[in-house]
């Protein structure tokens, strides 16, 4: 369970606060997606939970960065290093287990994203989809309880957006980690998750919305009827409170 | 592979309008001998110019993997602590500033006559470029990439070793080539000086107008110059075998 209270953040630079007083909790195990418009502070609330910016007021609790995958908007790979041992960076890092079982759980990784052929290539030698797939795979290598994912798929074009939104459903029924997924995209926000976080413009906090979806979520979802309804559902609230 | 022919042509066409000039005699062979002459040299000395060779060879080479390895050194060291790479780096550029045809009679004092003086000299020359190459190189790591290696908690010495290194080997090989054709100066003035090497013939045959043995020397040094860069290139080049994508721009 992630507990956050009363979170502020201002910005030396600026007067006026990113946000103030966000407050809301997250299940273990629930996929939370986070939707707001450009510069309502997203990747600032993320940053925040990653432990890579302080904030001003407030607390974040139950948050154990050790135990935490961050996925940027970009894949963010190191170019001199081959896929797989860009998979393995946090293992290195964290020098915690061995390596050797870390590879297979690498490989496995790799495998079940469709890289098994692409590891010993380097990310200048991927597509965009894989270069996000190769920083998916490194977000998971420690078996995270918690995946903080900042866009990851906004750089994508759209059928290789739905596969890896598929790929990361599926790992997540399996897996069942924490998620908290920023997106700007409102199919995306229902088709993964449980519970989406929208920023309210008016308070500049986030309110809740439950798109009533079913637990397991494959391709053919896209194609329901209840999935259409909900994604107008979330659109309509979304552009009522979200913009001013 | 890259293709020499364009080189070649160049050498030669060189070579040829070199002897015309002497030929021609547009320039007298008193003041520039020609090809032949100082091929002549070659023959004619022998094992001497050799022997300078080698000498020079081994101080500039001494010089400058001291200088190498202790410009990375604190390279490293001013690149954790920035207080003192506040303090440190201007003074380094006082000194840089300082010629060292004017140091080199100083460092006869301190360390007399012969070698020492050589390899020192070739030191301080080639010390601050690779000094400053080296900071450069390892201050311009990727900052997103270093936010990556805070996220995982990467200690210092990770991140210097995994990120800071490997992204400033661009600068490290500019600073190596820079500072090793330096080493092979530093030498030669040290010698003109401390005496010994080419740069002790280039002086003594100064003094008997043997314009002939200066250029056979100078052919000589520069072949030491052109041997460090093949070294250099040659180290780097199998590294990147491996590494292909070191860095963006190439090495
Ligand atoms: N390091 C910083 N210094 C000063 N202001 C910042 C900094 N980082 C972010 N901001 C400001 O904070 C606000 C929120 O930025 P943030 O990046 O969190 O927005 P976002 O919701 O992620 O937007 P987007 O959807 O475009 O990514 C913006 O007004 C931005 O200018
Ligand atoms: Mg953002």
């Amino acid at each position: 369970m992630i507990e956050v209270r009363n979170l502020g953040k201002r910005f030396p630079k600026s007067n006026q606060a990113v946000f103030s007083e966000v407050q809301f909790s997250v299940p273990a195990g629930d996929f939370v997606s986070i939707l707001g418009p450009s510069g309502c502070g997203k990747s600032t609330l993320l940053r925040i939970l990653a432990g890579l910016e302080a904030p001003t007021h407030g607390q974040v609790l139950g948050v154990d960065q050790v135990q935490s995958g961050l996925v940027f908007q970009e894949a963010r790979l190191i170019p001199w290093q081959t896929c797989l041992e860009n998979v393995l960076l946090p293992v290195r890092l964290r020098q915690r287990g061995g390596l050797n079982e870390a590879s297979a759980r690498a490989r496995d990784l790799l495998t079940l994203l469709g890289l098994q052929e692409k590891e010993m290539h380097f990310p200048a030698e991927l597509s965009g989809g894989m270069k996000m797939r190769t920083a998916l795979a490194r977000g998971l290598i420690t078996s995270p309880s918690l995946l903080l994912l900042d866009e990851p798929f906004s750089a994508l074009d759209e059928p290789t957006r739905w596969k890896l939104q598929e790929e990361l459903r599926a790992l997540y029924e399996t897996q069942k980690w924490t998620a908290l997924f920023v997106t700007h995209s409102l199919e995306e926000a229902c088709f993964l998750s449980q519970r989406i976080f929208i920023f309210d413009a008016k308070i500049r906090n986030f309110f809740e919305f439950r798109p009533d979806l079913p637990a397991h979520r494959k391709a053919s979802l896209r194609q329901e009827l209840s999935f259409f309804q909900e994604v107008q559902r979330l659109r309509k609230i979304f552009f009522e409170r979200s913009f001013q | 592979m890259t293709n020499r022919r364009p080189l070649l042509l160049l050498i030669a066409l060189l070579l040829l309008g070199w002897d015309l000039l002497v030929r021609l005699n547009v320039v007298g062979a008193y003041l520039l001998p020609p090809p032949a002459q100082v091929l002549q040299a070659f023959q004619d000395l022998g094992p001497e110019l050799w022997q300078a060779g080698l000498q020079t060879l081994s101080s500039a080479t001494l010089g400058f993997l001291g200088s190498a390895i202790s410009g990375f050194i604190l390279a490293l060291i001013l690149s954790r602590f920035s207080a003192l790479k506040q303090a440190v780096l201007p003074v380094a550029v006082f000194f840089q500033t300082v010629p060292i045809v004017a140091i080199a009679p100083l460092l006869v004092i301190w360390f007399g006559f012969g070698a020492p003086t050589v390899r020192v000299s070739a030191l301080i020359v080639s010390f601050f470029p690779l000094l400053a190459n080296a900071l450069v190189g390892l201050g311009q790591s990727d900052p997103q990439l270093r936010e990556l290696f805070r996220v995982y908690g990467a200690s210092p010495r990770q991140i210097l070793f995994q990120l800071q290194i490997p992204s400033s080997l661009a600068y490290l090989n500019a600073g190596l080539k820079v500072a090793s054709g330096l080493a092979v100066v530093g030498a030669i003035v040290g010698e003109f000086v401390a005496g010994g090497g080419l740069g002790g013939l280039i002086d003594s045959a100064r003094t008997q107008q043997r314009v002939d043995i200066v250029f056979a020397a100078l052919f000589l040094s520069a072949l030491i110059g052109f041997f460090y860069m093949a070294l250099i290139r040659w180290g780097f080049g199998l590294l990147l075998r491996h590494r292909p994508y070191f860095n963006k721009d190439s090495l």
